[in-house]
This record gives C-alpha cells, sequence and structure tokens, in this order.
C-alpha cells in the first residue's frame, strides 16, 4: 500500500470528530425523549467526580500507521482491568459508574531533583497533547490500534529531573476497594505494580495518556492518566496512576510477581518467545476480519522494531524476556 | 409424556448451538467472536456431561423416566464437544493438523481437552443398541469412560482458568461432580435399568 492511498490524518481527525459531534447529539435527544435532563445528568456525574468522555484536542504525533484503529465499541469494551473484575465485559459493565477520577493526584517521586503532586488540570497542561495510534498487543494474543491522547513520559521526566542514581521506573495504580470491586480477588498483589527501565520510560514512544479517540479516557480505559509503552505486551501500560518513582533498582511488578515464569520484567513482544501456556506468534486483531481470517502474525518489539530494538542490543531476549 | 417431552428437550439442548450460530450470523457475539464461539460450546459440552452423570440422581428424586433420554444428552454433549474442538482447530490453526498435534505436545490445557473428547469418542460410537447387544456387560465397563473424561474436561477447564486463578467455574463444576459420584444409586451392585 502507498502512503498516499491512506486518508490523510487531517480529514481522519476530522471524520472522528464529526463522529463523536454525531453520536453526542444522538445521546443528548435520546436522554431528553427519556424525560432527562442532561444538564443535570452530567452535572450528577461531575459531582459525583466519575470519568465521563470530554473532548480533547491534540495534534497528531507519533510515527504514522497503516493500521485501521479499533472501533471505539471494541476499544472501550473489551479490557483487562482486574480491579474491576477478571472478565473482558467486567471494566465498561462495572468502571464508569464507581471510578472516581476528580479529585486525582498523581505522586512523582523518589530520586529525584523536584518531586511533584499534580493534580488533573496540571497533568492536561504540562505539555502540548498529541494524538498517536498506536499498536497494542496483549499478552493473550489479541491486539487493537488505539489513537491515544497524551504526551511523551520525557515532559513529565524533566519536570521532575530525575537523579543519576535513578535506573528504573516505578508506576503504581489506584487500589480504592471504595471503587474497585476486583481487588478482593486474589489474582494480583494490589495495588497494581509496574516498571520500566530508565531508558525505556525516556524513549519517545513511551506516552503518558490521558485520552482515547479524542476524547478524555474511559474509567474502563485507565482514567484519568495511564502509561502507554506499545512495544511492550499491554500490562506493562498500567491504567490510572497514582504514583510514578524513580528508583535505583529493578521494581517488583505485579504480573511477575503472581506468576515470574510466565512474566517478566521486560515483557517486550516477541513472536520467538513463547508464553508457558501458548505461542506468542500470531494474534488476533480485534474487530477486524471475518470470523474466519487467520490470525496474523506478531512483529517483533509489536512492530516498533526499529524505533526501540537498540534499547535491547546484547541482550538475550529469550532470557530477559 | 415421553412423546411430547422429547422435542422439547431437543430444542433445549440444541437451542445454545443455535443460539451461538444466529448471535455469530449477525455478529453479535462481542469484539472476540472467536473466543465467545469457543468458551460458548466448551461451557456447554462441560454442562451436558455434568447433566449426564447427575441424570441417575435426578431421576431418583424427582422424575424417573428421565433416564430414557440420557443417550440424548451424551450425544449432544459430545456433538458440543467436537464443534469445540473444530471451532479451536480453525480458529486458531486454520485447520492445520500438525499445528494442532504440535499444541498438543506443548501444552497441559489442550492435551487435557484433546483426551476428553478422545475418551468420549468410543462411548458416541456405542450409544446405538446394537453396540449394546454386542458388548453386553463390557459396554458398561466402557462407558464408565464418562468419569475420566468428565474429569479431565473439568481440568481442562481449570487450566484455561488458572491465568486469572479464578477457579469458580471449575470448582463448581467439580463439587457438581462429587455431589453426584457420593450420591450415586446402587453403588455396591449391579445396575438395572
Amino acid at each position: 500500500m502507498v502512503s498516499s492511498e491512506i486518508t490523510p490524518e487531517r480529514v481522519f481527525l476530522q471524520r472522528r470528530s464529526l463522529l463523536a459531534r454525531g453520536s453526542s447529539v444522538a445521546i443528548a435527544s435520546a436522554s431528553t425523549a427519556l424525560l432527562a435532563s442532561p444538564d443535570r445528568a452530567q452535572a450528577n456525574q461531575k459531582s459525583r467526580g466519575l470519568a465521563d468522555p470530554q473532548p480533547l484536542s491534540a495534534r497528531p504525533g507519533g510515527p504514522p500507521l497503516v493500521d485501521k484503529p479499533t472501533a471505539w465499541e471494541d476499544v472501550t469494551g473489551y479490557n483487562n482491568f482486574y480491579e474491576f473484575g477478571t472478565d473482558k465485559a467486567d471494566p465498561q459493565r462495572v468502571a464508569p459508574s464507581r471510578l472516581r477520577v476528580s479529585p486525582w493526584t498523581l505522586r512523582v517521586d523518589g530520586l529525584v531533583a523536584k518531586p511533584l503532586t499534580l493534580d488533573l488540570d496540571d497533568l492536561r497542561g504540562l505539555a502540548p497533547l498529541e494524538e498517536r495510534v498506536y499498536r497494542m498487543r496483549c499478552v493473550e494474543g489479541w491486539s487493537m490500534v488505539i489513537p491515544w491522547v497524551g504526551y511523551p513520559l520525557t515532559a513529565l521526566m524533566r519536570r521532575v529531573d530525575p537523579l543519576g542514581s535513578a535506573k528504573f521506573v516505578e508506576f503504581t495504580s489506584l487500589a480504592d476497594a471504595s471503587m474497585m470491586p476486583g481487588l478482593s480477588s486474589r489474582v494480583l498483589e494490589w495495588p497494581y505494580r509496574e516498571g520500566l527501565r530508565m531508558d525505556e520510560a525516556a524513549h519517545p514512544l513511551t506516552l503518558l495518556s490521558l485520552g482515547l479517540y479524542g476524547k478524555t479516557l474511559t474509567a474502563q480505559n485507565g482514567a484519568p492518566v495511564r502509561l502507554v509503552v506499545p512495544w511492550k505486551y499491554g500490562f506493562k501500560s498500567a491504567k490510572s496512576l497514582v504514583r510514578i518513582r524513580f528508583v535505583d533498582r529493578q521494581p517488583a511488578t505485579s504480573w511477575n510477581l503472581a506468576a515470574p515464569q510466565e512474566y517478566g520484567f521486560f515483557s517486550n513482544v516477541n513472536p520467538a518467545v513463547p508464553h508457558r501456556r501458548w505461542s506468542q506468534a500470531t494474534e488476533r486483531r480485534i474487530g477486524e476480519d471475518g470470523l474466519f481470517s487467520p490470525r496474523r502474525p506478531t512483529l517483533p518489539f509489536n512492530g516498533y522494531a526499529e524505533e526501540v530494538a537498540s534499547l535491547y542490543r546484547g541482550m538475550d531476549l529469550k532470557t530477559f524476556f | 409424556m415421553q412423546v411430547t417431552f422429547k422435542p422439547v428437550l431437543w430444542i433445549w439442548l440444541a437451542g445454545p448451538f443455535f443460539e451461538l450460530g444466529v448471535r455469530a450470523l449477525f455478529q453479535q457475539l462481542g469484539p472476540n467472536p472467536q473466543e465467545a464461539l469457543l468458551r460458548g460450546l466448551g461451557q456447554q459440552t462441560l454442562v451436558l456431561l455434568l447433566l449426564v452423570v447427575a441424570m441417575p440422581f435426578l431421576a431418583r428424586w424427582l422424575v424417573p423416566s428421565i433416564l430414557v433420554f440420557r443417550r440424548m444428552v451424551g450425544l449432544f454433549a459430545f456433538f458440543y464437544a467436537s464443534i469445540h474442538l473444530l471451532a479451536f482447530w480453525v480458529f486458531e490453526h486454520g485447520l492445520v493438523l500438525s499445528d494442532l498435534l504440535h499444541d498438543a505436545l506443548t501444552r497441559p490445557f489442550v492435551a487435557v481437552g484433546l483426551g476428553s473428547l478422545a475418551l468420549l469418542a468410543p462411548l458416541a460410537l456405542t450409544s446405538n443398541r446394537f453396540s449394546m447387544r454386542r458388548l453386553g456387560p463390557r459396554w458398561k465397563l466402557l462407558h464408565r469412560l464418562i468419569w475420566p473424561a468428565l474429569g479431565f474436561g473439568i481440568l481442562h477447564y481449570a487450566l484455561h482458568k488458572s491465568g486469572k486463578n479464578d477457579f469458580d467455574g471449575p470448582l463448581l463444576a467439580a463439587a457438581v461432580l462429587l455431589v453426584v459420584v457420593l450420591t450415586r444409586p446402587n453403588r455396591a451392585g449391579a445396575r438395572t435399568g
């Protein structure tokens, strides 16, 4: 496919905002029809601090991608967010009415010169927002293409000024049992924790995401702020972050603690290294193709090898999976 | 009662198959239709296998005459198990036999599922009156394979769920099996009827 055949990104973005406008009109008229005041409903949601996706403008950024974005319904209806239940329909069913994102604080500290506590406005104003269309490959063998809105994590790193002794970054998700019924399950150790090596965190592809499809993040996708690391399996991209800590040794991560032989610290997408219980050579792209289409081959580093392979030069990726 | 009940039971047994088929046709199986089909077929297999072994128990406490439908329920269980395997083979391996075999050799989850189906196959093949006459007392012996087949089926389900440490479903199935085993009628002597 030549790039001229692809819909120009600007047209594509307009199309999406048209769609968004169209759907909000539809929603508004539907709720009027139900004799509910949309204004009051929205005010109620606001006062309860729930994540109600609002328009979030951003300029296009990141490497261009020919893959077709996965439908909004699938991106927001098929999620792993165990804090709200382990079934992939649970997060959409449970999270929107439970997760309060306002007020929210993200603490950024550890081995940094200038530790920070940021609220949502601080986070949104920290750097220009970009739309980045990334592939997302779940360790379970399925994938999506998601138009995220956010900025490179480096923008935040520059603010806090990590010390030379900082070698890793630890990400901690919210763990509040009053909002998250899934915390009663013993699948993982809560709070959910993830980690990156310093050079991975500082890579320009690593995104701090505040939105999705031109709107603020939905609860089930990790509102109000999450990590996105497109060359690693999806579970590395921790959701609903409350703390980012710079540390001098490799942090313990939730999935690695649960099953160290199955989930390594690096967890780079790698078709050559099978999961203990299944192959990682192929994947099922959600919402695309027919029922009987074959699975598609998984690409090394999820197709971002050109950008990130050099980070792992000289490392045995079978040992450091 | 039999005459009117049989078609009703048939529809109830075949219902999930048609439901999945219609939902697949109208793209109502959610974001991952292959997964939804596989899980739906697997779950129905397990439910019917549990029903087959629970029928003597139910007959004793509820309606004795339901035992005449046991073969039909068993054959439907085998049908769902076969479609379940076929769907897995198509969706995961594009019907390439060597890929399926490689999977079976490297993944206990797959091996155990295939093992269960392999144990069910001779039961389905000998479910006719001719085989019953031909095999005589050995028929009953052969059909005790339902127990290991069901055990493998529950283990297969548990291995599938192990990634999420969510054993509610497999434990429920195992509990039903345990109740049925512990309350088997005429456990010591030979069964009649």
